[in-house]
């Protein structure tokens, strides 16, 4: 059976869209009246250089017919090197989810439950994520993506949105964990991924129970170290790949 | 469906772990309404749903006049004796009653009975966590409800993909129908 490929910009730039501005642009119009209002802005603006990482995304499935780029990564390079990049992203994709763990533990402790022991917050995001990675995250991602968050009723709006940001939290580091599960078969190929699921969701657990909290000042070198993760080292990548191969092979592409 | 399986549950969440989201007015009637009850809102929603459940198995069982008169009983008397002696606050009645009358939009016995099972287990993870423990929750009903297929179709179909063509069909559907 011929499998038909399509990755249309529209797609990429919805992705990115409801993964990233949509919470920014839902908060706003709410949040104009208090201070927070600047690091919203700051949100805003910052997204702006992940649609130059779409543009060569899209570049380099113009370009390479396979639309793998960690084959394409692995036979262009030296594979040292290969295995050193691939394992500088586990280790980021890991202290990144990390971080989000720790973020939302931290906001929920905070917020929503104040007596409550911020293991036991985090525990059970935790066994939410593993049900959702045991399961696949395709569909669950595409109908929490369709989630509106709207307020009107409720007299505190901030908590009600809180409980939006569970779901946008729930979101990103099942995708995040599902990455690195990704990368690390890349690396070591595993028959049963659950075994890595277990193994990552396990490190997670005890890692965010055992850190200082994220608003700790040890932990500015790793927002520098996401710059370089998720914006320069892919870029970087992706301009290589697409000037090692000028001329691309013709695709079934359509977007 | 959605309000037949959180409302309880959602409700609990509320009084027990968040009142501050309710405007005050409205909380002010509840706690007004609950002053005389000697239980917490779970264990209050715990028993208001369980005799529902009796009253409707048994509805079920028995001859369709007898059902009537067991209907009438169990959700007019006893639902009032128990609101009167300060068993169960008014508000839990109308939230239990509420829940009920949606669960019965659901087109097939067999869908409301796992509707049920979901309600208890909602209402269980909130009485631990509050909104947190709702949400939390929902997405794991969500995560199994995506993954479920039906006659090699996706159950949620044609929402889990952009399928706009399907979707345009399926509510012109729905429109001329």
């Amino acid at each position: 059976m011929e499998i038909v490929r399509r990755f249309k910009s529209l797609e990429l730039f919805a992705f990115t869209y409801c993964s990233t501005i949509t919470i920014g642009v839902t908060f706003l119009p709410y949040m104009n009246h208090v201070e927070v209002r600047s690091a919203w802005l700051k949100v805003l603006v910052g997204v702006v250089p992940y649609f130059i990482l779409i543009l060569f995304l899209k570049k380099f499935t113009q370009k390479y017919e396979s639309y793998d780029f960690f084959a394409e990564l692995k036979k262009a390079i030296w594979k040292p090197i290969f295995i050193v990049i691939v394992l500088y992203f586990i280790v980021s994709c890991f202290l990144a989810t990390h971080y989000i763990v720790e973020a939302l533990a931290l906001l929920t402790n905070t917020y929503l439950l104040p007596k409550t022991e911020i293991w036991v917050i985090t525990l059970l995001f935790l066994l939410v994520v593993i049900v959702g990675l045991m399961y696949g995250i395709a569909p669950i991602i595409a109908v929490i993506q369709s989630l509106p968050s709207q307020g009107g009723v409720f007299e505190r709006l901030d908590l009600f949105f809180l409980g939006f940001w569970i779901i946008a939290y729930f979101k990103i580091v099942v995708i995040q964990l599902w990455f690195l599960q990704f990368l690390m078969n890349k690396l070591y190929p595993e028959k049963k991924p659950g075994m890595y699921i277990i193994m990552i969701v396990s490190l997670l657990f005890f890692g965010t129970t055992i850190t200082p909290t994220f608003i700790e000042q040890q932990w500015q070198p790793l927002t520098y170290n996401q710059l370089i993760y998720t914006i320069l080292l892919p870029l970087l990548l992706l301009v290589f790949l697409i000037l090692k191969k000028k001329k691309g092979v013709g695709q079934s592409e359509t977007g | 469906m959605i309000l037949s399986t959180a409302l309880p549950a959602l409700y609990v969440a509320l009084i027990a772990f968040h009142p501050e989201l309710i405007p005050t007015t409205l909380l002010l009637t509840i706690v007004e309404s609950r002053m005389k009850i000697p239980f917490p809102a779970v264990v209050e929603a715990f028993i208001m749903m369980f005799a529902l459940d009796v009253l409707v198995e048994a509805s079920i069982r028995l001859p369709s006049f007898v059902g009537q008169t067991i209907g009438i009983v169990g959700g007019l008397v006893i639902g009032t004796a128990a609101v009167d002696a300060g068993v169960i606050s008014s508000l839990m009645v109308i939230i239990v009653a509420f829940t009920a009358i949606a669960s019965f939009t659901a087109p097939a016995w067999e869908l409301v009975s796992s509707l049920r099972v979901i309600r208890y287990g909602l209402l269980l993870i909130s009485a631990m966590f509050g909104l947190y423990g709702f949400v939390l929750g929902f997405c794991l009903i969500f995560i199994h409800i995506c993954n479920i297929e039906t006659i090699p179709r996706v159950y949620i179909d044609p929402f889990s993909k952009a399928k706009k063509k399907q979707l345009k069909k399926s509510l012109q559907k729905k429109l001329t129908v």
